[in-house]
C-alpha cells in the first residue's frame, strides 16, 4: 500500500536509507576498528522485516513498517506458538528476530535460547545455561530482571545479573567472551540490553538502591576488551567531561560540579546507575543514556544537586567524551530515575524541523529537548504530577512545590508521581504514520519518610519509606497516545493496574501493550479502540516486538511474566494481602497477587494464513 | 543407576578403590576402603533444614531486646530487602510465620551470621549481641497462624476495569 510520507522524519527511516545505499555499493563489515561508528552491516540489521535492536533501531521507536497485520483484520489474531522460559520472575525486554532466528534471554539465571524459525514448532538450535552467581539475587532492587541481547557481527551479547558481559556466537550458542564489568560485593549487578554502535558494546550497569557509583562503558564486540568507561559521578576526568563538553544551560559548564555537587566524597556511593535504554544518532554520532536515582533515597544525607544523577546524558560513542548533559530532577527526594528511553525523532515545531529526543520521565514531564545541544524545547506533564509546578525554560529547572519536598521530620505526603513515576522502565513507542507517541503509564502517589541510612557495602542504602496510593481517578495505570508537538494526551486506556509492559507501533496502525493481570492487548493506533485481547497466564513486563517470518507473514511477540518492581512486590512468600501483613498501609499493588502469578513464556502470535495474505 | 547410586561409584573410583565391585557389594567393601567409616548412615532427612536449637537465645529475657533489634534491623539495611515491619519485598517475609531456612533462634542467627545463597549478605561482621537482638525482633514478628488460604468472596473478585 502507498502511503503518503510523514513530515515527521524517524532516524530508523533515514538510517534505512543509508542501508539501502551501503547494501547496493556492496560494502560489507570488515571488524577492523571502526572507531564506534555503525558499519553496514549493524545498518543492515534495522532492516524492517527484522527485530535486530532491543528497540528496532537506534532511535528507539519500538516501530515497525510491517503492516500485514491492520485494523481491519487484528480482531483475527491468533496463538501460533508458544514456549516456557524455565524461569520464573520478571520477564521484561524482549526477544530478537535475526535471519530466521529468534533470541530469547531469561530473567537470572539468564539463560539464552535460539530457537529456528525455518521449521514447525520452532524447535530449539541451541541454549545457553552461564553460572550466574546466585547471590546477585540479593543485589537486585527491582526483581532479578534482563532487558535483553543484542546482535551484532555474528554474536549474540548480553548482560548477566551479576554484573558481567557474555558474547556468544549466535549460530552455535559457544561462548565467545565474558567480562566481568562490576562486583556484586559493592551492590553492583547488570539488567539492562546492551546497544551495539559500531563495533562497541555499549553496556551500563545497576545497584542505585545498593550505593554504587554509575557507570556506562564500550566493550569491543570482537574480543571483551573494555574499551573505555565512563562514570557519572565524579571528577571530570573520570566523567569524561572535557574541553568537548558543552551543556546548554549555563548553570551547568562550572567544572567538576559532579563532585562538587555532593557533600565530600558522596559520589563515590551515589547511585546515577545507566540501567535503561540506550540510543544512538548516526549523523550526530552521539550515543543517549539517563541515570538513574542519586543515593542514598534520603536527600538530606547528600545537599547538593547531585550530578549527574537523574540526568540525560549525550556521549560519543567511539571514546565516552560528555558531549552535553541535562539534569531533569536536581537534588531528587523522590526516586525519580532519568533512565526512561530517549526517543530520537525529527519534529516540525513553530515552522521548523527539530532534532529532538523525547523523553516521558519518571518526574512525570514529557520532555522534548534539541538531541544536538540538550536545550529543553517543551517539558509538560504527561501524567498527575505535584512536586513541581513548570519546568523553567531559561535555565532547564524545574520549579519545586516546597510542601512535596522530602528530607525533613516526619511524613511529606501525597507527593504525585510515586517514585515508580508517571512511566517506569517500560518502553513508550512513535509512530511516524499517526506521528503520536504510545506510553504505558502509572497514576500513583506516595507518602514519603527519611531516616539517616549508614553504608554497607553490599545491602540497600536507602533511608527511606514510601508507601503508594492511586492517583486521581483511582485508576493507578493507563495506556495513552500522546502528542509531541501539541503536548498532549490525544487518547488513553485506563488500566486497574500500572501498565509496565512495553509498547509496539506498526505501519499498520495497530500498537500492541500488555497489562500487569495479564492481558496482551492490540488497539487502533489512531482511536485507542481495543480491538483484540487476550489472557497470556501471567502478567506482562515484557515489549512486544513484530517480525517477518520465513512464510511472509507478520509475526508478533511478547513474554508473560510478571515482575520487576511491580511483580517483585507482590510475588515469592510475600502475600501481600494476608490479614497478618504488617507493612505500612497502602503499601506498593497489594491486590496484585489476587489476579497474576508468576510466570514465564515467550508468545508469537499471527493472523492465519488465508487472511494474512 | 541412580543419581544417589552414581554418586557413590563416582566417589569409590575417585579414591581408587576397588569401583565396580564395592558398588554391586558396598556393604562388604566398607570398612577398610573407607577407613572405617560407614558408608550407610542412617536417619538421612529429605530436603531438611535440620533444627540447631542447642544454645537459645542469650537476649530472650531482656525486655528491650525486641525494640533494640527493630531499631537494628533500619540500621544493618535489613530493611531495604525485607521491608517495613519486615513483612517482605525482594527479600522473603520474615512475619509470615513460614522459614526458608528455620524459625528457631539458632537458625535465625545462622542465617544472618553466615549469610545465605540466594542473595542474603553475611553479617558475621557485626557478630554477636546485635545478631541476638535481631533474633529477638525476627521472632517477635512470627505469625503462629497460617494463612493458607485466600478467596474471591473476600476481595469481590476481578478488577473493575
Amino acid at each position: 500500500m502507498r502511503r503518503q510520507l510523514p513530515r515527521v522524519l524517524v532516524i530508523s527511516a533515514a538510517a534505512a536509507f543509508a542501508i539501502a545505499v551501503l547494501a547496493v555499493a556492496g560494502l560489507a563489515a570488515t571488524g577492523r576498528l571502526n572507531a564506534g561508528r555503525p558499519s553496514p552491516a549493524d545498518a543492515a540489521i534495522g532492516a524492517h522485516t527484522d527485530w535486530a535492536m532491543p528497540a528496532g533501531d537506534y532511535a528507539n521507536t519500538r516501530y515497525s513498517a510491517l503492516d500485514q497485520i491492520t485494523t481491519a483484520n487484528v480482531a483475527g489474531l491468533r496463538v501460533e506458538w508458544s514456549f516456557a522460559t524455565g524461569t520464573l520472575r520478571g520477564h521484561e525486554g524482549q526477544p530478537l528476530v535475526v535471519g530466521n532466528t529468534m533470541y530469547v534471554v531469561t530473567p537470572w539465571p539468564n539463560v539464552a535460547y535460539a530457537f529456528d524459525l525455518t521449521r514447525e514448532g520452532y524447535p530449539l538450535k541451541w541454549k545457553y545455561r552461564p553460572d550466574v552467581n546466585p547471590a546477585a539475587q540479593g543485589v537486585a532492587c527491582c526483581d532479578v530482571v534482563n532487558r535483553g541481547a543484542a546482535y551484532a557481527d555474528g554474536k549474540i551479547i548480553y548482560n548477566l545479573l551479576d554484573a558481567e558481559t557474555v558474547a556468544l556466537d549466535a549460530s552455535t550458542g559457544r561462548q565467545v567472551w565474558r567480562t566481568r564489568m562490576g562486583d556484586i560485593n559493592r551492590g553492583e549487578s547488570m539488567t539492562m540490553a546492551p546497544l551495539v554502535i559500531g563495533n562497541r558494546a555499549i553496556v551500563g550497569g545497576s545497584g542505585g538502591e545498593y550505593g554504587v557509583r554509575g557507570w556506562i562503558a564500550a566493550l569491543d564486540v570482537a574480543t571483551g576488551r573494555e574499551v573505555w568507561r565512563a562514570y557519572n559521578t565524579g571528577p571530570d576526568a573520570e566523567v569524561r567531561a572535557d574541553s568537548g563538553f558543552h551543556p546548554f544551560y549555563a548553570a551547568d559548564r562550572e567544572p567538576e560540579q559532579a563532585s562538587r555537587s555532593w557533600p565530600a566524597g558522596a559520589w563515590k556511593i551515589g547511585g546515577a546507575t545507566a540501567w535503561g535504554w540506550i540510543s544512538y544518532d548516526p549523523d550526530l554520532h552521539l550515543l543517549y543514556h539517563g541515570t538513574g536515582n542519586p543515593g542514598p533515597w534520603n536527600p538530606a544525607q547528600r545537599p547538593g544537586d547531585n550530578k549527574w544523577a537523574t540526568s540525560t546524558l549525550a556521549r560519543d560513542p567511539a571514546t565516552g567524551a560528555l558531549r552535553w548533559a541535562y539534569q531533569q530532577t536536581p537534588h531528587d527526594g523522590w526516586d525519580y530515575d532519568g533512565v526512561n528511553e530517549n526517543i530520537l525523532v525529527d519534529l516540525s515545531i513553530a515552522d521548523s524541523v527539530r532534532k529532538a529526543l523525547v523523553r516521558f520521565d519518571r518526574n512525570g514531564f514529557a520532555y522534548v529537548q534539541d538531541r544536538r545541544t540538550g536545550e529543553v524545547i517543551s517539558a509538560t506533564p504527561y501524567i498527575h504530577l505535584n512536586w513541581a509546578t513548570k519546568v523553567d525554560l531559561t535555565t532547564g529547572r524545574p520549579v519545586t512545590v516546597p510542601g512535596k519536598q522530602t528530607g525533613g521530620a516526619g511524613w511529606t505526603r501525597d507527593i504525585c508521581p510515586s517514585l515508580e513515576g508517571g512511566k517506569d522502565q517500560g518502553p513508550a513507542a512513535y509512530s511516524p504514520h499517526t506521528r503520536l507517541f504510545y506510553v504505558p503509564t502509572n497514576n500513583m502517589c506516595m507518602d514519603w519518610k527519611v531516616r539517616e541510612v549508614s553504608y554497607i557495602a553490599g545491602t540497600p542504602y536507602m533511608g527511606a519509606s514510601a508507601p503508594y496510593h492511586a492517583g486521581p481517578g483511582g485508576n493507578r495505570g493507563e495506556f495513552m497516545a500522546w502528542d509531541p508537538v501539541r503536548a498532549r494526551k490525544v487518547w488513553g486506556i485506563r488500566e486497574p493496574f500500572p501498565v509496565w509492559s512495553g509498547t509496539l507501533a506498526t505501519a499498520g496502525d495497530v500498537v500492541f501493550y500488555g497489562t500487569l493481570d495479564g492481558w496482551f492487548k492490540a488497539v487502533d493506533a489512531r482511536s485507542g479502540a481495543v480491538l483484540w485481547k487476550l489472557k497470556i497466564g501471567s502478567g506482562i513486563v515484557g515489549n512486544p516486538i513484530t517480525y517477518r517470518g520465513p512464510d511472509g507473514r507478520q509475526y508478533v511477540a511478547i513474554y508473560a511474566g510478571v515482575g520487576g518492581d511491580m511483580g517483585a512486590l507482590i510475588g515469592g512468600d510475600v502475600r501481600a494481602d494476608a490479614p497478618y501483613d504488617t507493612r505500612t498501609p497502602a503499601d506498593v499493588i497489594v491486590d496484585l497477587a489476587r489476579h497474576t502469578s508468576w510466570g514465564g513464556m515467550v508468545w508469537v502470535f499471527a493472523l492465519p494464513p488465508r487472511t494474512a495474505r | 543407576m541412580t543419581a544417589r547410586g552414581a554418586a557413590w561409584f563416582v566417589a569409590l573410583v575417585a579414591l581408587g578403590g576397588c569401583g565396580r565391585d564395592a558398588t554391586r557389594h558396598p556393604a562388604t567393601a566398607a570398612s577398610a576402603a573407607w577407613g572405617g567409616v560407614t558408608p550407610h548412615p542412617r536417619n538421612i532427612q529429605a530436603g531438611a533444614v535440620l533444627k540447631v536449637d542447642s544454645g537459645g537465645n542469650p537476649y530472650a529475657a531482656n525486655p528491650k531486646a525486641v525494640s533494640i533489634g527493630a531499631d537494628l534491623f533500619n540500621r544493618y539495611n535489613c530493611d531495604g530487602c525485607h521491608g517495613d515491619g519486615a513483612a517482605g519485598s525482594v527479600g522473603p517475609s520474615l512475619a509470615d510465620g513460614r522459614w526458608r531456612y528455620g524459625g528457631t533462634p539458632r537458625e535465625i542467627y545462622q542465617s544472618i551470621y553466615e549469610g545465605r545463597p540466594l542473595g542474603m549478605p553475611s553479617y558475621r561482621a557485626v557478630a554477636n549481641e546485635p545478631i541476638w537482638y535481631l533474633v529477638s525482633y525476627v521472632r517477635s514478628l512470627a505469625d503462629s497462624t497460617d494463612h493458607a488460604t485466600q478467596n474471591a468472596a473476600t476481595w469481590g473478585g476481578p478488577p473493575a476495569r
